[in-house]
């Protein structure tokens, strides 16, 4: 066995998980495989080696995922997960891809797909297709004939908030990013690290929601619970507080699994205290995408960040209290809100910030109709 | 009671950092695998097969990037790591005792920023930048705050020279009467080296930010500086604040790499603890209360002395 087998043999799987609109179901299913074996998450496609679609990528997706793919260095493998059956045996054929030897050698040397071309360096991992053409002449550039080696176009530029002219750069947040609602396109304007203007897209829907079931009375207490866990997860997980996001993830996979209420109270409370508890989160996540107080607000998204984060932990303790308290959970009306307020919620606020306040709001596009599908 | 090692403690210090860096990575993956329900032995082999991983890994190319800085970025934030302990003493010996030590960890480990910045930056990428930018902002409020800490211990012990820092508290750990130089030091180091809670600059939320567009050789370089400069930072804080290597029983050395693995893992311990803490936040915080209680710490230190 020569060197580089062996050293394959102990490379450790990092899967970055694309979420497809109407992928939940298999997002989920995967998130728990990953973190039962012990694998670490990729947060960017460079630090990826598998690279798992979790549900069905349309036409857009499909396009864009392609050229993520073209972004994973080799060692790689893609899986393309459709439901919640299978997850185990699609991530075992994956990690075989990753030893062979030979098939990667072959990917190390394969040239990127013709059909995508190569990536512009503004927008490495999100790029949109209709904003990625050979010629890499949109986007409002007007730079004639001073384009960069590699043609790039050069940074246009404009005031920023405090009227200095600095470079703007337009980078797309999502559909390919981690912790980010599926589905969901912010185009971003940007100067240093301050979004200065946004326009909202949506792909596709993908047929019904899974926290929203269709034609059916009310939601089941579990599958809200989970629902709430999922946010505060991913808020947790964006405000990098990996190990109580990790806590929420394992009470929200138990949660699906249909753990009685009872197993699930206590170690539901020792989480939900010891995030409240946290000063530093109070103090880092006040004042973050605070909505307007009027009555067009859903009363579920009022508030800031902190208020949203508390909401979901009150709510997911009350629902397992006995009698349960009635569920709120966020449907069509809030997510339309969410779509039309986002270009007014993150304008002028940092990068970091306006992470926070998506996954605060946690938007699932998969409820709307299939026929609005622009905004902003 | 501190000397200059022989030649051969040049080729020595990388490779007790290695072991510690390594030791200290461990450490980090074994708490998130507990807190994750995960396999506790199988994560402590994690940070050797992440290697092995990176080696075999192909290295990445993006359009239109300044290649040499880009890569060069891991190389230097290695070499300053390294360079930022050759002041540090093990016991009796130090790789160099300069008269001016404290000056050059200081030095070394502000070349961090330069290679921070070049890793965000040299990539040609809008996420990497963006890392870039935080660990600049970063600077500016850790910095001040660390250097009047120095300054404070310098005042101590009359010298900037480590050697003689470490003999100054023959009778009393500096940490017993500058308890928030210490605190305020320890802050900085975690910032220092942009780890938790400061690792804003390598953000998940921009896809690891400065980390964002390396992989293979590079990446691992470039993740090995940082543990290193932690790891430097962390064994700094022996013969500044914990007596060097005075202790009783042990020898002298293995006092120092005591101490600096109880340093090493309070530091990975506590930035677990605690969410990122975005700069936005913290420079205020940095300004308005580190600043001030730095300063008083140093005037009351000067006040003692004299």
């Amino acid at each position: 066995m020569d060197l580089s087998a062996r050293l394959l043999r102990l490379t450790p799987p990092r899967p970055l998980v694309v979420g497809a609109p109407g992928g939940t179901a298999a997002r989920l299913a995967v998130e728990r495989a990953v973190r039962e074996r012990g694998w670490q998450p990729a947060m960017s496609p460079a630090e990826a080696n598998i690279l798992v679609v979790a549900g069905l990528a349309g036409h857009t997706l499909e396009a864009c995922v392609r050229q993520v793919w073209n972004l994973v260095p080799a060692p790689r493998a893609r899986v393309d997960v459709v439901g919640r059956e299978d997850v185990a045996r699609l991530l075992d054929t994956a990690l075989r891809v990753l030893g062979d030897v030979d098939q990667q050698r072959a990917e190390a040397t394969r040239p990127p797909d013709a059909d995508t071309g190569h990536v512009e360096a503004e927008s490495h991992h999100d790029v949109t297709p209709d904003e990625h053409h050979g010629d890499h002449g949109h986007h409002g550039h007007d730079m004639g004939g001073m384009d960069m080696p590699g043609s790039v176009p050069m940074a246009d530029r404009a005031d920023d908030r405090d009227g200095l002219t600095l470079d703007q750069l337009h980078v797309p947040l999502g559909p390919v990013l981690p912790l980010w609602p599926a589905g969901l396109i912010v185009h971003t304007r940007l100067q240093g690290d301050v979004v200065q203007h946004v326009t909202v897209e949506r792909l596709g829907a993908g047929g019904g929601s899974f926290w929203r079931p269709p034609g059916d009375d009310g939601p089941d207490v579990h599958r809200a619970v989970a629902r709430w866990l999922d946010s505060s997860a991913r808020l947790l997980a964006l405000a990098g507080w990996t190990d109580q996001s990790v806590v929420a993830m394992r009470l929200r996979d138990e949660a699906l699994t249909g753990a009685p209420a009872a197993a699930l109270r206590r170690p539901l409370h020792r989480w939900a205290g010891r995030v409240r508890r946290s000063r530093t989160l109070r103090w880092l996540l006040a004042g973050i995408g605070s909505t307007p107080d009027d009555p067009t607000t859903p009363a579920l998204l009022a508030g800031d960040a902190l208020t949203r984060l508390r909401r979901w932990l009150d709510s997911t303790e009350n629902a397992l209290e006995q009698p349960p308290a009635p569920l709120a959970v966020p449907g069509m009306r809030e997510t339309q809100w969410t779509m039309d307020a986002l270009p007014e919620l993150l304008a002028g606020v940092e990068l970091a910030a306006a992470r926070l306040v998506v996954a605060s709001l946690d938007p699932d596009l998969d409820v709307l109709s299939r026929h609005e599908a622009h905004h902003g | 009671m501190v000397e200059q090692t022989a030649w051969w403690g040049t080729l020595l210090l990388p490779v007790v950092l290695a072991v510690l860096a390594l030791a200290a990575a461990t450490f980090d993956a074994t708490l998130a695998a507990r807190s994750a329900g995960g396999d506790l032995r199988a994560a402590a082999a994690a940070p050797l097969r992440s290697v092995a991983g990176l080696l075999v890994q192909q290295r990445r190319r993006t359009l239109a990037a300044d290649t040499l800085l880009w890569r060069g970025a891991g190389i230097v934030l290695l070499v300053a790591a390294v360079m930022a302990a050759l002041v540090t003493p093990l016991g009796r010996w130090a790789v160099g005792d300069l008269s001016v030590g404290v000056v050059w960890f200081n030095a070394m480990e502000i070349v961090a920023w330069a290679a921070v910045w070049l890793a965000g930056w040299g990539g040609n990428s809008a996420f990497a930048l963006v890392g870039g930018y935080r660990f600049v902002a970063q600077g500016l409020a850790y910095e001040l705050p660390h250097m009047f800490v120095l300054t404070t211990v310098a005042i101590g012990a009359g010298s900037l020279r480590v050697a003689d820092i470490v003999a100054a508290q023959q009778d009393l750990w500096f940490v017993v009467w500058m308890p928030i130089a210490f605190v305020v030091y320890l802050v900085s180091v975690l910032a220092m080296a942009f780890f938790r809670p400061f690792d804003q600059p390598v953000g998940g939320d921009i896809g690891g930010g400065a980390l964002a567009e390396l992989s293979g050789v590079d990446r691992l370089v470039f993740v090995a500086g940082r543990w290193v400069l932690l790891v430097s930072g962390a064994a700094m804080a022996v013969p500044l604040f914990l007596g060097g290597g005075s202790g009783p029983l042990l020898p002298d050395w293995a006092w120092s790499l005591v101490k600096t693995a109880a340093v090493l893992a309070v530091l990975v311990w506590a930035g677990r603890r605690v969410p990122t803490v975005r700069m936005d936040r913290f420079t205020e915080v940095a300004w308005m209360v580190l600043i001030p209680a730095t300063l008083l710490q140093a005037l009351f230190v000067s006040i003692v002395v004299i």
